[in-house]
């Protein structure tokens, strides 16, 4: 339960980040480092540096704007818990927050690292999909964005290539009566999902659905879109 | 006002193994082998990077201990195998370093080449005998023997016979702190620090072992063992290892399992096969009991396992009157760890056993399951020999059956759509062997030296108080202290639901040591205990002649949902009888964290294996282990105490926890599956996963 030796780099911005990854393909981001300290301790992987992005000031913002929510690539699971303005207009972020491991996960965990671990039972895809988000990579050329659903290629990969870094994950914001829920089925509490759901739906006044966006998790080699769900 | 131990451990006040150190300290790291059952090619030095490298060809063909069984074969575990690796997990070699860091990256550089060869992994496989595991006996069964009781013939005269097989996983003890020891060889001694529930029983095993005088050993505990349940009893080849580097070196030697070793090492606890028929008459009156009771003993005889099959067998017939039993007890050798007491070693299993097969009577006449078991139990003050010879202490099986009949009665008509069980069973309580207690006395304290080993239990403030009340002394003036191989001559340990019970009855004599020989010096008590110096030391090895038993009833309320086949234990009440509680919070404590894993076992744990033997509970989240979350239950206790016949009248509570919870809660969720899908089934495993409930239902439907 010992890590392999490996060389430690903290760095003060991400674009410094992306020039240690691109220099060396065996580095690793460090965020919260839930999933990634295990694995070490396990040597299950054996990275040559651990590059800290922990004091690369302005990465834990949750900026609500009028048309998307941005969320900084260091917000912890637990800022997503408790920001009341999540609660109002997307319930479905808090609620998968608040279902993900246990408080101490939940204090150092970040959604941006969550995306880039890519496990296939995690929480936040089947929420982020749901919710149309995508996520912005800053690269060597410069800075992309990708949907959710197109960013997880298979179990604990992505499309992350040499020398990217998340910086941040971008959630549309819809006009009207927008309801969304994240409901996740474990065999104990904090395990991983068994399988997870989450619905966005946009109503009409007339409390019809003008249009509804699933996603889930756990279910397959990685989290998808159900495109045409089945009618009961 | 919370107990003094308690809040050292929350505070952070305690010791743990792995927080001694000693000076010029070394460490020691097992490589383990990644097959189920491998012939050991060739094993690669790392050069000279290690301090050390044992191996078997180093060390000899040094064998743990088993405990003799008659009739059994037995075959004993090598410190480290010279040929064939049984279990993944097994110790193949041992690297000692200087530095903790450096240990698993020259492990890695050691490289040992095996030939696989093909495991035998359950217990139908090693019946099978088609592969065997240790040739030199022929066979994969180590033990088979046939205990019969009573007039079988009557078994012709039932109207009725209920049959029920189990197969119940195997499980991990997972204490706070794993497995870990410092041996330390200077001056011609050897001294072990263990976190152990037993420095007596790791002293003998090492002397054992090692071909060591055994008063050339001491073996001491840190302040906190973080949990044991069973798994810290005996010494383990890792301790031998340690011991061995240490007079190699001689320089202290540290090992402390991680929790990825504890998942796959010796011992592990249950993985128990049982098949019993019940015959009764139309009436409810239970004639007896036949059936077998198999043991998966993994790979060898280790400690107490060899005779765990007849341990089960023997307490298979419950709280109940029986004219016959006829049980045949079974230990087969398969490549897993070998398995060892853990929470309840075998007093859960039975009462499983015995606790389904009423449920299925009740069930099979139409009887109600209250009524089933108040026609067949023990009465209260009676004194009852079985039909397989254990003799029932007197005490109020009758009575507390009747307490727990109340709340199940009230349940049922409160929790309208869930399961309800209620369950009634007989704590063996393993007071053989008793315990030694000494006094010191002066210096303004009365010192009590207490053979037992807390592991977590309140021992210090528990017989403190107790002590206060037999020797009529202010409890300020006792400090208790648990005892170690130099501190007293004699010592037994933790386990069996034992302490309480034994230590109180060596308090008990003691006391009334002590008194005689202060009259005789003329001396008071108090007087003793002011004077400068000490004045009496006296210690007491309480052995009593018999064990005792323990009533409990436990009433379960299940919740069960059709749809994602996962059930919850939402109510809990359980009833118990430990003659004289020494602190009712901590007999309520004890419950509670046994009900705990009783509900777990049934739900969530299992040490599962695939067909080739790798274990698929890699990681405490694969294993089930459950966490304060998955609490969603309050547990209701009742005390009905009658004391017992030893001195202090004491009975044990330990292992009455997971002992009542697992059969009521499989038995509460069988009753709910029924009640929300109409589907009646008859559980046969546990764990019931979701999966298996799946395939159930399905074919049920």
């Amino acid at each position: 339960m010992y890590p392999p030796k490996f060389g430690y780099v903290r760095v003060t911005s991400l674009e410094e980040a992306v020039k240690v990854l691109e220099s060396d393909e065996n580095a690793k981001i460090l965020a919260g480092g839930q999933s990634l300290m295990p694995m070490l301790k396990l040597r299950l992987i054996r990275p040559s540096y651990l590059v800290d992005i922990n004091r690369v000031p302005n990465l834990s913002y949750i900026s609500i704007e009028s048309d998307r929510i941005r969320i900084g690539a260091l917000v912890r699971h637990h800022q997503v818990e408790v920001n009341r303005d999540l609660w109002k207009i997307y319930p479905a972020l808090p609620e998968t927050a608040v279902q993900i491991g246990d408080p101490q996960v939940r204090n150092l965990g970040t959604m941006a690292g969550s995306l880039a671990h890519a496990d296939p039972a995690a929480d936040w895809p089947a929420t982020l999909i749901a919710l149309r988000a995508s996520v912005k990579i800053l690269g060597p050329p410069g800075v992309r964005e990708v949907p959710v659903e197109d960013f997880i290629t298979g179990p604990f990969t992505t499309v992350l290539g040499r020398g990217e870094v998340i910086s941040e994950i971008v959630i549309p914001r819809f006009s009207g009566n927008v309801k969304s829920s994240y409901v996740k089925l474990e065999r104990k509490a904090g395990d991983f999902a068994v399988v997870g759901v989450a619905v966005m739906l946009r109503l009409s006044q007339d409390g019809s659905v003008e249009d509804a966006s699933i996603g889930v998790t756990a279910a397959g080699p990685k989290p998808f879109r159900p495109v045409r769900p089945r009618r009961h | 006002m919370p107990i003094k131990e308690h809040l050292d451990i929350v505070l952070g006040n305690s010791v743990y193994l792995d927080d001694i150190k000693l000076e010029n300290m070394v460490h020691l790291y097992v490589i383990r082998s990644p097959y189920a059952r491998a012939r050991i090619l060739r094993i690669e030095e790392p050069g000279n990077k290690a301090l050390l490298l044992l191996t078997a060809k180093s060390i000899g063909n040094l064998l743990m201990p088993a405990v003799a069984t008659p009739n059994a074969r037995i075959v004993r575990m090598p410190v480290l195998p010279s040929n064939t690796v049984n279990f993944v997990g097994q110790p193949v070699a041992a690297v000692v370093t200087e530095s903790r860091y450096s240990l698993e990256d020259i492990s890695d550089e050691v490289s040992i080449e095996y030939e696989p060869l093909r495991p035998v992994i359950t217990i139908d496989d090693a019946l099978k005998n088609e592969e065997v595991i240790h040739p030199e006996i022929g066979t994969n069964i180590s033990l088979d023997v046939t205990l019969e009781g009573g007039d079988t013939s009557v078994f012709k005269d039932a109207n009725v016979v209920i049959e029920r097989e189990i197969e119940q996983a195997r499980l991990v003890a997972n204490p706070m702190e794993p497995k870990g020891c410092i041996a330390y060889y200077n001056d011609d001694k050897l001294l072990v620090y263990a976190s152990t529930q037993s420095t007596f029983r790791v002293r003998a095993d090492l002397a054992e072992v090692l071909g060591f005088p055994i008063d050339k050993i001491v073996v001491k505990a840190p302040k906190n063992v973080g949990g044991a349940f069973g798994n810290k009893t005996p010494a383990y080849p890792e301790y031998v290892l340690a011991a061995i580097a240490s007079m190699k070196l001689r320089r202290p030697v540290k090992w402390v399992e991680t929790r990825t070793e504890h998942l796959n090492n010796a011992t592990q606890g249950r993985g128990v096969k049982s098949r019993m028929r019940l015959y009764a008459k139309r009436d409810g009156t239970v004639l007896g009991i036949e059936g077998e009771v198999i043991v998966n003993l993994g790979a060898y005889n280790f400690t107490i396992n060899a005779s765990s099959p007849i341990f089960i067998a023997n307490l298979s017939t419950g709280p109940y009157r029986m004219m016959a039993a006829k049980v045949r007890a079974v230990g087969v050798f398969t490549n897993l760890p070998p398995s060892g007491p853990y929470r309840g070693a075998g007093r859960p299993e039975a009462a499983l056993i015995h606790e389904t097969l009423m449920d299925d009577l009740a069930d099979e006449l139409g009887m109600d399951p209250v009524e089933v078991r108040r026609r067949n139990i023990i009465k209260d003050g009676e004194t009852y020999r079985t039909p397989l010879g254990l003799v029932i202490d007197p005490a109020n099986y009758q009575s507390v059956l009747e307490d727990a009949a109340k709340r199940y009665y009230e349940f049922r008509s409160k929790y309208l759509g869930k399961g309800i069980s209620v369950v009634v069973f007989a704590l063996y309580v393993s007071t053989p062997g008793g315990e030694g207690v000494k006094a010191v006395i002066g210096n303004g304290k009365l010192r009590l030296i207490i053979g037992s080993r807390p592991q977590g239990h309140a021992h210090e403030s528990a017989f403190r108080k107790y002590a206060s009340e037999v020797f009529g002394t202010p409890e300020e003036l006792i400090e208790v202290v648990p005892g170690d191989t130099e501190t007293l001559n004699y010592g037994v340990g933790t386990f069996g639901s034992r302490s309480a019970t034994v230590v109180a009855a060596a308090i008990t004599e003691l006391a009334e040591r002590v008194a005689s020989r202060l009259s005789s010096m003329g001396l008071s008590l108090i007087d003793a205990v002011r004077s400068k110096g000490v004045v009496v030391e006296e210690e007491v090895d309480y052995k009593p002649s018999m064990a005792i038993l323990a009533p409990g009833a436990h009433v379960a309320v299940v919740d069960f949902d059709p749809e994602t086949l996962m059930a919850n234990v939402i109510d809990y009440y359980a009833v118990y009888n430990v003659g004289k509680p020494l602190l009712e919070e901590e007999v309520e404590a004890q419950l509670h964290g046994g009900v705990l894993q009783g509900i777990a076992q049934v739900l969530w744990e299992g040490a599962i294996y695939s067909d080739d033997g790798t274990p698929l509970h890699t990681t405490l989240a694969d294993y089930g282990l459950p966490s304060p979350p998955d609490v969603v239950y309050k547990v209701l206790t009742n005390g009905l105490n009658t004391p017992s016949i030893l001195p202090g009248g004491l009975r044990g509570v330990g292992e009455a926890g997971t002992t009542g919870a697992l059969a009521s809660t499989f038995l509460a969720l069988e009753k709910a599956i029924r009640v929300k899908t109409g589907v009646k089934v008859r559980l046969s495993r546990t764990p019931v996963t979701p999966s298996y409930l799946f395939q159930l239902i399905k074919n049920d439907k």
